[in-house]
């Protein structure tokens, strides 16, 4: 119960019978919907559920890392290479590849505050080890080097257990990701270790003289992101089938990661969802726009220009804004 | 021939670069402008401006780069993202701010990256970059050239 308060405490009734219903909704939509809605709809909540495990470390704690494809690469690969050579199935080797994300997201973390990089140096840190990773995959013959490792596809194939199925396999597993996700970190948002988060954020050497344990606050927001990344790269590796270092571990892999929450609202609970539906919406509408129109390579530049005219307008995210407007605004004592 | 003439081009536009930030009166106030930002405010500087011609002459050094490499390498419209990353690495090994660092950075990284192909495979020859890049970011975070701290 007192979890249950702490995770409700302060939301408006209207935010929360707004919440429900969309789960409501989501829970009934593969019913609904068609396999290319279905797909996009899958899209959507990856790209939810990994702009929250981002956000944890950008938006709450305000460490800005653009190698997020690291673990989620990580974690793909582990599992995958575990099925594929030694038949291990993903429910086990779920463990070793988010240990192994985890692990990477404690060394990058240890490094980068231990030697006190902050903001851009940071950043690069991240990037450097995600590169670097992905040259050593590359040169990796376990995991298939750069010719990539695929997972064998037998089609009508129905087994969760070796995570081997269609689309409603997959769609409510990262349903269950993206709530899962939204629960945690709205609790790790009301626990002392949000507060400190914040603090850090807004401040970090006042933070520090305080009192809050600085260091020890990143590296956990850094493993908790790390690790939650690391399932979403096992989960795409299983739904995709196919690992290519070239794009698992690449840079616009990183940065795909952290659009959702950049476009929803950087910190919120709610803009990495947000974020995800608009842009995985525009994206799709450009799609269909410019094969309607016959014009190849115009959907970049649609998608660019919405993405620029978004982030000048609204450079706090959209899911304030949408907030303010639908009356979804916590009440802060 | 083609190497030698873009080697040279190269070195040129540095030297021009190096010219510009030295004697003219907009080159010395991007610098004053990156030194101290509320400084460059108070002496009248209009930063923002400054900082968009920054940014245009940053591009348009990185176009000539484009135009000298075309005859060296392929060109396609992926190239963005490894050229970036490179610049960047380049930037910050060299020392943030520094021109010395950056043409130095770059020579570094070049020739370090071509021993290295030389030496152990090809592919694994960014591997080296990157390994240095991390090396540079903990122990010299203000770059191998660079003068202060860059935090």
């Amino acid at each position: 119960m007192r979890l249950t308060r702490r995770l409700l405490d302060g939301a408006t009734p209207r935010a929360l019978w707004a919440l429900l219903a969309l789960l409501v909704v989501l829970l009934v939509a593969p019913a609904l919907l068609g396999t290319y809605a279905l797909s996009v709809l899958i899209l959507i909540l990856y790209f939810a559920y990994v702009g929250q495990a981002w956000n944890i470390m950008m938006g709450f704690a305000g460490q800005l890392s653009l190698g997020h494809a690291l673990y989620a690469g990580l974690g793909g690969y582990i599992a995958a290479g575990l099925y594929f050579h030694y038949g291990i199935g993903p429910w086990a080797g779920v463990f070793a590849g988010v240990a192994a994300a985890a692990l990477a997201g404690a060394i990058v973390g240890y490094l980068g505050f231990r030697f006190s990089l902050a903001g851009v140096y940071f950043a690069l840190l991240t990037i450097a080890f995600s590169e670097f990773t992905r040259l050593a995959f590359d040169n990796w013959e376990w995991a298939g080097g750069s010719g990539g490792l695929f997972l064998k596809v037998e089609r009508g194939e129905f087994n969760p257990l070796n995570l081997r199925g269609g689309p409603f396999l997959f769609y409510y597993l990262i349903l269950a990701l993206a709530v899962f996700a939204f629960i945690l970190c709205r609790f790790l948002l009301e626990s002392r270790i949000g507060r400190y988060w914040l603090a850090i954020r807004e401040d970090a050497e006042a933070a520090q003289a305080s009192g809050v344990p600085v260091f020890r606050c990143k590296m956990i927001a850094v493993t908790i992101s790390a690790t939650l990344t690391a399932l979403a790269g096992v989960w795409s590796a299983f739904y995709y089938n196919n690992l290519f270092p070239g794009t698992a571990f690449s840079m616009e892999r990183s940065i795909e990661l952290t659009l959702a929450p950049i476009i929803g609202g950087l910190g919120t609970l709610f803009g990495p969802i947000a974020g995800a539906f608009v842009l995985t919406g525009l994206g799709e509408v450009f799609t269909s726009l410019t094969e309607h129109l016959q014009i190849s390579g115009l959907k970049q530049i649609f998608y660019g220009l919405a993405l620029l005219i978004i982030v000048m307008y609204r450079p706090a995210g959209i899911w304030p804004w949408i907030a303010r407007r639908l009356g979804f605004e916590e009440r802060r004592p | 021939m083609a190497r030698v003439h873009a080697a040279l081009a190269a070195v040129a536009i540095a030297g021009l670069l190096w010219l510009f930030f030295r004697h003219t009166r907009t080159g010395k106030s991007i610098r004053a402008a990156a030194d101290n930002h509320m400084g460059a405010l108070v002496v009248g500087l209009d930063v923002r401006r400054l900082y968009a011609f920054t940014f245009g002459v940053g591009a348009a050094c990185v176009g000539a780069a484009g135009a000298l490499m075309i005859t060296l390498v392929p060109v396609n419209p992926f190239l963005a993202a490894e050229y970036t990353l490179l610049a960047f690495v380049i930037v910050i090994v060299g020392g943030l701010g520094s021109m010395t660092g950056a043409l130095l950075g770059g020579l570094l990284i070049g020739v370090s990256e071509a021993v290295a192909g030389l030496l152990l495979q090809p592919s694994l020859k960014s591997m080296f970059s990157f390994g240095l890049l991390i090396l540079v970011l903990l122990l010299r975070p203000q770059g191998l050239f660079g003068g202060k701290s860059g935090t």
